[in-house]
This record gives C-alpha cells, sequence and structure tokens, in this order.
C-alpha cells in the first residue's frame, strides 16, 4: 500500500527524470527534490504562515497576561488558551498539520532515492520490481550511473585531496552546515516558554549533526538530497520575504546567555524579553 | 533535562526510522545471493559476512573465514580454487580480494586492495593468473602471488558483475555497461567490444567459435568470438538476467518471468519453451540431457532435453544461484529460506542440508 501509493511512484519519477537529464544521477536528484517540493509548497508556506501567527500570539500581551493570571492552574490555563487561538483566529494545528501531511512524502522521497541507488544485484531486482511496466525503454537507461562531480553517488562520499592521508567528508559538512542554516532560519527562536526554548536548542544543533551523520555513513546520494531539499527550503523561505540572516548568530547569543532554560517554571514571559532583543 | 528528553527521543526514533528505510549503510547492506563453487575435496560457499568450506559427502563444516569478521566484511561471489588447488581467491564486499589456504581457511600472505568497489561477480583463475571483475568497472589481472600482471586495467564506464571467460589468449567479459569485450589476457589490450543495446548481468557461453550472451533487452544473441560480429538474435519475453549454457547444439537460457528456452545454437530459432512458476535469475546446469535449474520462488527444476519434467523440488526460500555438481550430488543454494545449501541426488532425493552456525536464518542481509 505505502510502497504502491507512495515509493512506486516516486521512483518511476526520479527514474523518468533522470533518462530526460541525460543520465545524470545527480542532476536528477536534484531536480527530483526541487519539483517536490515546489509542489509541496502549499504546504509549507501553510504551515510558515501558522508557524509566525504562533509566534505573535505567544508575543502577545494577552496570552502573557494569561500565564501569570493562571500559572498556578494549568488546566484553566489551557481553556483561556484556547478560547485566545478562537479570538486571535488560530489554528492550534496549523502548523504541524501541513509538517505531518509533508512527512510521508518526504519519506517517500529519501526511499525512492535509496532504491534507485541500487548496486548490487538484489537491490537492483527490487529496484526494477518497482518500475512501471510501461515506463519507455528500462533496460537501455540501466544501469543508473552513479558518478556525479567527484562523487560515486552509490559510495559514501570522501574528497581526497594530494597530501592529506584520509577522504574529508566535504558532502555531509555541506549537510550539517546547510540544515543549520534552515533549522535557524525557519525556527521561530524568539517565542515561546522554557521547554520551548530548550526543544528549539536542541532541534537546532543536534538535528543537522544527526543529519550530518547519515550523510557520513550512507550513500553520497542521499546527501545530495538532504543538501538539495535544504537548499530549497531556504529558498522558499526567502522568498517569502522572511529571511533574516541574523537569526543564525542572535538566537546562539541567546540560547548560549538565556536563563530560561533553566527556570522551573514555564511561564516566564520570554517571549516579550526576546521580542525586546530585535 | 526533562523537559528536552522527548526531543532527543523524537530525533533517535527518527533516524531509526530513516536508517531502516535505507536498509542500512552502504557497506552493512550488501545483499545478494550465495556464491558456491565446488572441488573435489570440498563445497565453497560465500554468504554473508563469511566464506564456508564443507565436506562434499556429508555437508559438515571445515572451516570458515574469517574467524572474527570485521564490520566491512561480507561475501557473495563464489570463491574460486587457482589450478593447483594452492589458493583459495576470494572477492569481498569490502573491495578486497582475499588468498585463503583452501585446506584450513586462514588467510594467505597477500591480498589485493586495488578495487575501489566490491566484487559481485566470480573471479576466474589459471594456474598463473587470477582475473577479478570488480563493480567498480574493471577487470583485474594478477599473478598468484595478487601482483598486477597487465599495466592498468582492464575499465569500462559500469559494473563488472559476472566471471569472465577464457579462450586461449581472449577474454571475454560481459558488463552492465551493455557491452561485451574481447580481451588480450596477457596485456589487457581491447580486441573487440560489441555493444548488445542492454546490461548484461551473467557470462557468456562459449562453444564452437561463438558466444552466446542473455541481455536485460530481453534477448539471447550470438556473436563471433572472433570479431565480435553479431550472428544472430532471438527475442525472450522478459529480461534475461541468468548466462546461457550449451549442449549438443542446443543454447539453454532463461528469462526472468520464468521461461526456460531451448535455441538452436546454429541460428537461434527456439527449439521449445519451459514455463516455470517464478523467474530464473541464474544459469541452467545440463547434465547427460538434463537440464536443472531454480527460480526466485524456490522450485526446482529437472527437465528432459524433450521438454519433459523429471522431478521437481519445492524449497521454502529463493534460488538465484546457478546448481553446481559435487560427485553425484547437485548443490543448491537459496535465500531467505530455512536452510542455505541443499544437496540432492539426481532423482531429486535430499542428501542433506547446510546452515552456517552464525545464521540460523539465511537472510540476503548481514
Amino acid at each position: 500500500m505505502w510502497n504502491t501509493i507512495i515509493v512506486d511512484p516516486m521512483t518511476n519519477a526520479l527514474l523518468l527524470i533522470y533518462s530526460l537529464v541525460g543520465q545524470n544521477f545527480g542532476l536528477a536528484i536534484i531536480l527530483f527534490t526541487v519539483i517536490v517540493r515546489l509542489l509541496t509548497y502549499p504546504l509549507t508556506a501553510s504551515q510558515m504562515k501558522s508557524t509566525a501567527a504562533m509566534q505573535e500570539f505567544q508575543k502577545s500581551e494577552k496570552w502573557l497576561s494569561l500565564q501569570k493570571k493562571y500559572k498556578d492552574d494549568r488546566e484553566k490555563l489551557s481553556q483561556e488558551q484556547m478560547k485566545l487561538y478562537q479570538e486571535m483566529g488560530i489554528n492550534p494545528l496549523g502548523s504541524c498539520l501541513p509538517t505531518l501531511i509533508q512527512f510521508p512524502i518526504i519519506i517517500g522521497l529519501y526511499q525512492a532515492v535509496i532504491s534507485a541507488m541500487a548496486s548490487t544485484p538484489l537491490q537492483l531486482i527490487a529496484f526494477t520490481g518497482r518500475i512501471y511496466d510501461f515506463f519507455p525503454n528500462l533496460a537501455g537507461i540501466l544501469p543508473m550511473h552513479s558518478s556525479f562531480l567527484w562523487m560515486d553517488l552509490s559510495q559514501p562520499e570522501r574528497l581526497f585531496i594530494p597530501g592529506i592521508p584520509w577522504g574529508i567528508p566535504t558532502l555531509a559538512i555541506l549537510v550539517v552546515i546547510t540544515s543549520f542554516l534552515q533549522t535557524k532560519l525557519m525556527t521561530p527562536m524568539s517565542t515561546g516558554d522554557a521547554q520551548g526554548q530548550a526543544a528549539t536548542r536542541i532541534m537546532g544543533v543536534y538535528m543537522p549533526l544527526l543529519i550530518g551523520w547519515l550523510a557520513y555513513s550512507f550513500p553520497a546520494g542521499l546527501a545530495v538530497y538532504f543538501v538539495a531539499g535544504n537548499v530549497v527550503g531556504i529558498a522558499q523561505y526567502a522568498l517569502m520575504g522572511k529571511l533574516d540572516w541574523k537569526n543564525v548568530f542572535k538566537s546562539s547569543k541567546r540560547v548560549t546567555n538565556s536563563p530560561s532554560i533553566t527556570v522551573k517554571s514555564n511561564t516566564v514571559p520570554t517571549g516579550k524579553k526576546n521580542g525586546s532583543s530585535k | 533535562m526533562k523537559k528536552t528528553l522527548p526531543v532527543i527521543i523524537i530525533m533517535l526514533v527518527l533516524a531509526a526510522l530513516l536508517s531502516a528505510c535505507s536498509g542500512g549503510s552502504n557497506r552493512l547492506a550488501a545483499t545478494s545471493w550465495p556464491g558456491v563453487s565446488v572441488s573435489e575435496d570440498a563445497i565453497f560457499v560465500a554468504f554473508g559476512n563469511r566464506v564456508y568450506a564443507l565436506d562434499p559427502v556429508t555437508g559438515i563444516e571445515r572451516w570458515k573465514f574469517p574467524n572474527e569478521p570485521g564490520k566491512t566484511q561480507s561475501f557473495f561471489s563464489a570463491p574460486i580454487l587457482v589450478e593447483d588447488d594452492s589458493q583459495l581467491i576470494i572477492g569481498g564486499y569490502d573491495n578486497i580480494l582475499y588468498s585463503v589456504d583452501p585446506a584450513t581457511g586462514n588467510q594467505n600472505t597477500w591480498s589485493f586492495a586495488g578495487a575501489t568497489n566490491r566484487y559481485i561477480g566470480d573471479p576466474l583463475t589459471t594456474a598463473r593468473a587470477i582475473f577479478a571483475p570488480s563493480a567498480d568497472g574493471n577487470l583485474y589481472a594478477l599473478d598468484t602471488n595478487g601482483q598486477s600482471l597487465w599495466a592498468a586495467p582492464f575499465h569500462s564506464d559500469d559494473p563488472f558483475w559476472s566471471q569472465p571467460v577464457l579462450s586461449g589468449d581472449m577474454l571475454y567479459q560481459a558488463g552492465l555497461d551493455h557491452s561485451l569485450y574481447a580481451i588480450n589476457a596477457t596485456t589487457g589490450a581491447e580486441r573487440w567490444a560489441t555493444d548488445l543495446g542492454a546490461p548484461i548481468a551473467s557470462s557468456p557461453a562459449l562453444a564452437d567459435g561463438i558466444l552466446y550472451a542473455g541481455t536485460f533487452g530481453s534477448e539471447v544473441v550470438a556473436l563471433d568470438a572472433d570479431t565480435g560480429e553479431v550472428l544472430w538474435r532471438t527475442a525472450t519475453d522478459d529480461w534475461v538476467w541468468g548466462g546461457p549454457v550449451v549442449s549438443a547444439g542446443i543454447v539453454y537460457i532463461g528469462d526472468i518471468n520464468g521461461t526456460l528456452y531451448a535455441l538452436d545454437a546454429d541460428g537461434g530459432d527456439e527449439r521449445w519453451r519451459f514455463k516455470s512458476d517464478g523467474g530464473i535469475y541464474s544459469a541452467p546446469l545440463v547434465i547427460d540431457g538434463v537440464i536443472f535449474f531454480g527460480t526466485d520462488t524456490g522450485h526446482f527444476y529437472a527437465i528432459g532435453a524433450d521438454n519433459s519434467v523429471a522431478w521437481t523440488f519445492a524449497f521454502t526460500g529463493r534460488i538465484f544461484t546457478t546448481p553446481d555438481l559435487s560427485g553425484e550430488l547437485l548443490i543448491i543454494a537459496t535465500i531467505e529460506g530455512d536452510r542455505l545449501l541443499t544437496a540432492l541426488d539426481l532423482e531429486g532425493s535430499p542428501r542433506w542440508t547446510y546452515t552456517p552456525a552464525d545464521q540460523s536464518t539465511p537472510t540476503p542481509t548481514d
């Protein structure tokens, strides 16, 4: 079911793009990622809009005063929060619902890329089993050519430079940098309570490292997909006019110095404090 | 920490999900079917992270190599003895070609680490030379001390997945790059190359100066071995993955749709066809006019030269490896089943089975 609806169509689309761009697998992965991201742009835009609205909500005087008023009654605070959501026309699921819808697409995209990098007989059998019977001249375009720039996309990438005895994982480094930038640029850093800030801090630091580790360990084609996805994500954010490079540095400083991470109560109005620092 | 724990857990779950989706890293997800070879004294099988040597009569394990497999070590290419039986040559998915003592399984003094991708195709050996096709697109020629014989390996743009064929001073190597190559075995120089239009995953067969090869283009092609000129082409119902066998003027070959073809070796005319239950991914074995082959659904067939079914045997696993003959026993390898090797007599009765103690349920992933 999952394969039929998600992975197989994506795998066929990836192979079709590969055949149309001169059998360049690296270029096919990049184009494929761009196309999927463009198709899911309405979801991304909706998510960003909701996130921005939520930021405004968390900075609002009404919400801050409610937090103070009901700091010892979490149940009442929740009720008032929902009322305030309604008043301000905010859907609390507005930012996570589009993400949830995109999640299967991202996983499917990932699986399609992995599947297409078949480099052993059984992997090739599994891959060709996904291709539709009507796909034109499949045998003629196989095997997929996995070389792209200096990389073999079917192997973990290392750049060997004369004089250096070990290979440098340049693509994994690029993945960490772009993932870090994307997380910092697209995640609201200045709002929320201590718990929210702590979660944001962890996402901002550890998630890029996690993705970087995957890029370091797995075939380079996957790393190309990560980098392309990150760059497209940042570009989409920039096109919405929300790109602020200061966020990258501001957020780091704030996190380092912020006492709000260690406070016991989550009712401290850190949003106001952060808001004023802008 | 309490507050950050859920986030860390979510990330770890995400990492596990992504890892599961990919089937592991490139090194650890090495997936293929067993490589099997037989000699008078032993049966050798490469599967997962080890190579095993078995007694050919009882199927009892004699040794395994390596004793303590490294994290990057796995083996699926058939281990091949050099002509004087002094060395067993094993190509690894760790890109290394090993020389092992066939009596003890101890590694000899040399190994060859010049390849940049795994060994999927079986090596070919003579008394003085080892020809090792690699998925890095190179065919390496080494002497029996592991030293290169050619100035440079023979290179193509795509992987070699099949064992070369040697005739006199001419090597024939099939490539996934759609070409069949004739190579001078002494120098490594190309004599000719013929583009067959689709990948060739298995070794060609050579008989009476004619090469026969099956391609992913759903064709069986016959070529002049001296010139590479195409003599005839015969269409099949589906891709041809397994290689052909020539016996008594007939070419036997199967396609992945499960059809076994008997073609006239002279002009490619179809004598008969047999539809099996499953896809055929390996070359058949022909003994005294009986054609033996297995399918990816685990069915093993013995078909007479008149297209009559002599007997069948149903395995619980899948068969991708060409059956081999050890004495009077057929050696059949399966994956995803309840045993790795089974010895059947020529009437289809089981004599012994073998499952490595460290791989109680053989699966294609290590």
